[in-house]
């Protein structure tokens, strides 16, 4: 151990050092130069202590000077170099980066696992809708380069069966039995509740802005629910198909089974022949799609004929206007892993996300400025606002403050 | 998504930690690139292990640790391809501080004063003897946390503490000499 100053020693230490230390009154510069002063202070050893009280003791005199000494001193620093506010950002986002690489090749594994059993997955972006969102920023006098946030009221996830309605704060897990009994849990720890659910008719889970949950249906099928996203289920599938409807947005994994698949929407539905995949229909979205991860699916809408998609095809439906592109999956599933990937996203459609994600709401208005501002890189959708914000700030060369409920983002900083 | 409240939290602590951590890799003589490469390292590892977090008691502690545990893992594998001396735990690590003093109120020359006699009175000391000023002074760790950290053993220092005491009854004036023996 590092004790230099013994104590067997100190009444010596104290003799001699008084010895060497004049009688006559000492000036706080005379402190500031003595070795033993230094240590003490440098070293905050509580030994010391007792010396220097009895120093004082015998030079009561002494007391301011010696004060002035340690008031001095306390601003002695060690010279560092530190590493500029850019660099440390780079290196937080390697960290995450090489964690969710290894995550990935994690949940790869598993979702390998599972895929014998799924015959298929969607993600279903699907129709949104307002009246989960209320309220809109305080009108402030316009700029055309500042765009103001504001954080809205919290609120709950909420479980409509035929006989009750649980509410919940944090995100949830629910998982149905095949007896039609469901177990729910928060993912923030508390105990699993039991609930009976309806068996005939559907169970409705309205997950609000700034909550996410996952549904594990009787047949093994998985859903993804996102922010924003109303979805009704039956407790055990007794018909000839199992069917759900949804609003907002699901990435599903669909169990293999005899029965056929069918998600609903307001505007179409999706028929599965064996699939995953995403489907986006959020009713302040211009347009909704489906995006196919795995197998096969088939899009109808009233008058319309039915739309055959393979995997990686991405189905966008703007009114009447349906047309089918090649997309890269990873992008539009990500949101369930907990984070956005960006390549030349407008930062106006990050913020669209950021909103659903969050609770919040920006006054977005439609200017050449913003619509040329993307960014690129991956945004980790964390529990921390302000860690949110400060990625979007860097990888969109815009800066943010935020003031209590409300974000204002610069976008020339 | 409870992966993300882990992962906030270990975003919390890189963030309050790491000027502190940059800081003394490179007082023990590591260069930007590699002091940098040794904090991702650390914080993946904390990432890849979430769990451990909570068992940790004193993070700043556990953090310098880890640091100084990695960066001598680098520091050994490089002496290992330069075929230099052996040197298992670092002891021949640099420690380089520098002093400044903060407080703009202070007068220059007492500032300058302050400066130079801390400044000769470190240089005198042995890399490792810094090393125990910056932990104690800058970083707040007990004499314990230290020498755990340095890998001493207690009786081993003690041995030598007493040894130098014993030089200094005869030099009085001397008191520093304590500190500039190689004691520790």
């Amino acid at each position: 151990m590092v004790v230099v100053f013994y104590i067997e020693t100190a009444q010596n230490r104290l003799a001699m050092h008084f010895n060497t230390m004049n009688m006559s009154e000492k000036k706080y510069t005379d402190f500031l130069q003595d070795t033993q002063f230094i240590l003490w202070r440098l070293t905050r050893d509580s030994e010391w202590d007792s010396y220097w009280e009895k120093y004082l003791e015998e030079h009561p005199t002494d007391a301011s000077e010696l004060q002035k000494a340690i008031d001095h001193f306390s601003s002695v620093r060690f010279r560092t170099e530190k590493l500029p506010a850019n660099e440390v950002e780079q290196l937080l986002a390697h960290i995450h980066q090489r964690t969710s690489q290894a995550g990935k090749k994690y949940s790869l594994r598993r979702r390998l696992t599972t895929m014998v059993a799924a015959a298929c997955v969607i993600l279903l972006a699907g129709t949104g809708f307002y009246f989960l969102q209320s309220g809109t920023p305080d009108e402030l006098p316009f700029r055309a380069d500042l765009i103001v946030g504001e954080n809205l009221e919290e609120k709950e996830i909420y479980l409509i069966t035929e006989t009750q309605t649980a509410a919940f704060p944090g995100d949830i897990h629910i998982e149905l039995d095949r007896d039609g009994s469901a177990t729910v849990r928060e993912l923030n720890g508390n105990n699993p509740q039991s609930l009976s659910t309806a068996k005939v008719q559907m169970n409705k889970l309205v997950v609000p802005y700034g909550k996410q949950s996952q549904l594990t249906l009787p047949d093994g099928t998985n859903v993804w629910i996102n922010s924003g996203s109303v979805l009704e289920f039956p407790s055990s599938f007794e018909g000839n198909n199992r069917m759900i409807n949804m609003m907002g947005e699901i990435y599903i994994e669909v169990a293999k089974d005899k029965k056929p698949f069918l998600v609903q929407t307001p505007d179409f539905s999706v028929q599965v022949y064996g699939t995953s995949f995403n489907i986006s229909a959020y009713k302040d979205n211009a347009s909704q799609s489906v995006v196919l991860v795995e197998g096969s699916v088939g899009i109808t809408a009233t008058g319309r004929e039915e739309t055959r998609m393979s995997p990686s095809e991405m189905v966008t439906l703007a009114g009447n206007e349906w047309s089918k592109t090649l997309v890269d999956v990873s992008r539009y599933i990500s949101w369930k892993e907990g984070y956005l990937i960006l390549e030349d996203t407008p930062i106006t459609e990050v913020l669209k996300q950021v909103e659903r994600f969050y609770n919040l709401t920006f006054d977005i208005h439609d200017s050449a400025n913003l619509r040329e501002r993307t960014c690129n890189g991956k945004l980790y959708l964390s529990n921390d606002l302000d860690n949110v914000m400060t990625t979007i700030s860097l990888l969109s060369s815009t800066r943010y403050v935020r003031d209590g409920k409300k974000i204002y983002i610069d976008m020339n900083p | 998504m409870p992966y993300s409240n882990n992962i906030q939290e270990i975003d919390i602590l890189y963030r309050t930690y790491v000027q502190d951590l940059f800081a003394y890799a490179s007082y023990l003589g590591f260069e930007r690139e590699t002091s940098k490469d040794a904090i991702q390292d650390i914080f993946y590892k904390l990432c890849m292990d979430t769990q451990s977090i909570s068992r940790i008691n004193n993070k700043r502690f556990y953090l310098l640790r880890a640091l100084k545990n990695r960066l001598l893992d680098i520091y050994k594998q490089t002496r290992e391809t330069a075929t230099l001396p052996e040197d298992e735990n670092g002891t021949l690590l640099p420690f380089t501080i520098q002093v400044t003093v903060e407080d703009e109120l202070i007068r220059e020359e007492d500032r300058e004063l302050i400066r130079t006699r801390i400044g000769q009175m470190l240089q005198q000391l042995t890399d490792r003897q810094r090393e125990i000023i910056y932990l104690r002074y800058t970083q707040e760790l007990s004499y314990e946390e230290i020498a755990q950290l340095m890998d001493i053993t207690v009786p081993a220092t003690r041995k030598l503490c007493h040894k130098a005491i014993t030089r200094l009854r005869e030099y009085p004036h001397l008191l520093f000499l304590l500190l500039t023996t190689g004691v520790i």
